[in-house]
């Protein structure tokens, strides 16, 4: 359900900022971000025929997701990013609506509409606000420089382009009664790969556009360039853990840049912007508030998805530099979820650890009295539990955990 | 890839109107009110490369000229129509009703592939037994009627480039390489929900080109055929409050 949504709002044209993988070793162009102006005036409504018939159909898929259970509803949380999309566009901030979703992964969106889409996943994995404005900032770029119409124009008339070369050279074939398929295929893939090439320059300028948001807000430029090392750095760890080498995308049928030069791109871009002297903020203890309601239910939510390399990387990125009863927590579980041998040993140490600290949920009690029962340490694993049933006295689970302490 | 998917396509350029009825299914007789769900229509050109492009003006046109169609067709059987629109509804029934709607979008393309596509279930064979659940009793409450009828229509026109490869296809022709390019396609259909039962009772499926749909003549034929088997008798499709 969720992946159809997907492919369908990427066939209606929106941009995302990480769908798939990047080329490696194509290198973004080195757009100079003050150079870029908005393409459209505040209040824009689309007057041509296609554009107008691409936002009828997106407003309705924006109703869709409006009403979707999948969107986070908390108007704090909206009201916060909303802000903050808002200070980086400025006259603008009408036109743009951003709608929260509840998918672990690390994506947001943006439709020709105005209507964006932040994941969860994405939230879960930003350390700080001046991370979230170069995430939104890059999206606002999508919205302010038109990518989505002009990139639905370029496949248009490339794919009419493919369909005339084809028929044409068909025909020319039949008339001088030689072969052409070798020439038709050659023509079609240069086509079909300038239309790769179209959307890479695109994410590329979309990058180059929200550094230019982000830096003029205040935020540290650099936040861009680090929170894509933090993406290369949970993608080899996913990858290690797996024991393969992280996904190598090919060069040439990318729709993105490689993760690599796109933070390399950004850092030397925030070399450039970054003014001296100018005290720049990265909102950490904000964007910690706001965040605070979910973030361990975004974090379950990663867990589940049984990629222990990355949750355990997101796991210790949020615990630096202190580790919390409820990320002690999480990381026993995702050893527990993932049951290799050794693992058992790890989870309880976690486990064990998590019940120390202030602020682990009871379900660390429970969590911990079943991990020391497994491992022979009856009487303690017995009072974990009661020290669960005492901090949560309508548990659900009662009636089973009082069968296991009665054993 | 094109040349092969438009051998396809020729072969199907006959009329199909096929419908399902749910097994059990009467038609009903007595007093009853059917409320008709604002019509889900998008109608767009097709680009030289097989692209469709949405026209929001042509859609707009061609949803008017379907409803004009359904009132005319059911004036001049006696009765009357009236849409309803769960966008409109009063707030307390908003959300339901609007998801009752996307149920059906999605219940009704299941339909349509399952059925009519060719891609049948091994488990739905035999019998037609979709259905949105009890909760369509809230449409039920909603509107006071006893069927909802909901109507779906995507048609395409050849845009001038699509055109433009078409007579390059047939000129082909003078070298004995004729190229058939297929145009513009149509596909509606029509499916009647049991509302306290949630069962999609009936559906009808017209997928051919019947005549252009943002014309008043051509919504009135196209209307004709998808409702041509309508199961329920004169002054039957009239909403309820």
């Amino acid at each position: 359900m969720t992946l159809s949504r997907r492919a369908v709002l990427a066939g209606l044209g929106c941009s995302c900022i990480a769908c798939g993988a990047g080329a490696r070793g194509v290198q973004p162009i080195h757009t100079d971000p003050t150079a870029l102006a908005p393409l459209l005036a505040p209040g824009f409504r689309p007057s041509d025929g296609d554009e107008r018939g691409l936002w009828q159909q997106l407003d309705r898929a924006e109703g869709d997701i409006a009403d979707s259970p999948i969107r986070v509803r908390d108007p704090a949380l909206e009201r916060y990013v909303g802000n903050l999309v808002g200070d980086m566009v400025g006259d603008n901030r009408r036109d743009l609506r951003c709608y929260i979703v509840r998918i672990p992964l690390m994506n947001a969106s943006m439709a020709p509409n105005g209507m964006m889409t932040l994941y969860s996943g994405a939230l879960l994995r930003m350390r700080d606000e001046a991370e979230l404005a170069a995430v939104l900032g890059h999206e606002s770029g999508h919205y302010l420089r038109r990518h989505s119409i002009a990139s639905w124009r370029q496949r248009r008339d490339a794919t009419s382009m493919m369909a005339f070369i084809s028929v044409g050279l068909a025909i020319a074939g039949g008339a001088i009664g030689g072969g052409t398929s070798g020439s038709v295929a050659s023509l079609n893939n240069s086509l079909a790969l300038s239309t790769f090439r179209y959307q890479r320059d695109q994410e590329a300028e979309a990058d180059a556009y929200g550094l230019k948001l982000a830096e003029a807000a205040g935020y540290q430029p650099h936040a861009a360039s680090r929170f894509w090392r933090s993406m290369i750095a949970e993608r080899d760890a996913s990858a290690r853990l797996r024991g393969k080498r992280r996904e190598q995308p090919s060069l040439l049928f990318s729709s993105h840049p490689s993760d690599e030069a796109r933070m390399t791109a950004m850092q030397d871009a925030a070399d450039r912007i970054a003014r001296p002297g100018r005290g720049y903020r990265d909102g950490a203890t904000a964007y910690a508030d706001a965040l605070a309601p979910h973030r361990m239910a975004f974090l379950d939510d990663e867990i589940k998805r049984n990629d222990p390399g990355t949750s355990l990387h997101i796991i210790n990125s949020l615990a630096t530099p202190t580790w919390t009863g409820a990320l002690r927590y999480r990381e026993g579980e995702v050893y527990r979820l993932r049951g290799d041998p050794g693992d058992e040993p790890l989870a309880l140490a976690a486990y064990t650890q998590a019940v120390t600290l202030s602020d682990a949920p009871p379900e660390a009690n429970r969590a911990c009295g079943y991990a020391l029962l497994k491992a022979g340490s009856g009487a303690e694993g017995k009072a974990q539990l009661q020290a669960y049933l005492a901090r949560r006295p309508d548990a659900d689970d009662r009636g089973m955990i009082a069968f296991t302490l009665n054993q | 890839m094109l040349l092969t998917a438009g051998c396809g396509l020729l072969l199907m350029s006959c009329t199909t109107t096929k419908q399902f009825t749910d097994i059990g299914f009467k038609a009903p007789v007595g007093t009853f009110s059917v409320v008709v769900m604002q019509p889900d229509v998008e109608i767009g050109s097709l680009t030289a490369g097989g692209m469709f492009e949405v026209r929001d003006d042509w859609t707009r046109n061609a949803r008017e000229q379907i409803i004009v169609a359904l009132k005319q067709r059911e004036a001049a059987r006696g009765g009357s129509v009236t849409l309803f629109d769960p966008a409109t509804a009063d707030a307390t029934h908003r959300d339901a009703l609007l998801d009752l709607e996307r149920l059906h979008r999605v219940a009704g393309a299941e339909v349509l592939k399952h059925k009519y596509l060719g891609h049948s279930l091994p488990t739905k064979k035999d019998r037609f037994d979709w259905t949105l659940g009890p909760d369509a009793a809230a449409l039920a409450q909603a509107t006071g009627a006893d069927y909802a009828l909901f109507l779906y229509t995507r048609d395409s026109f050849s845009s001038g480039g699509r055109q433009a490869l078409q007579a390059l296809g047939y000129a082909g022709c003078l070298v004995l390489v004729c190229i058939a390019i297929p145009g513009g396609e149509q596909t509606a259909f029509a499916s009647l929900v049991e509302l306290r039962t949630g069962n999609i009772v009936w559906f009808n499926l017209t997928d051919s080109n019947v005549g252009d749909v943002r014309t008043p003549a051509g919504a009135g034929k196209m209307v004709g055929h998808l409702l041509d088997t309508f199961p329920v008798g004169a002054k039957s499709i009239t909403a309820g409050r």
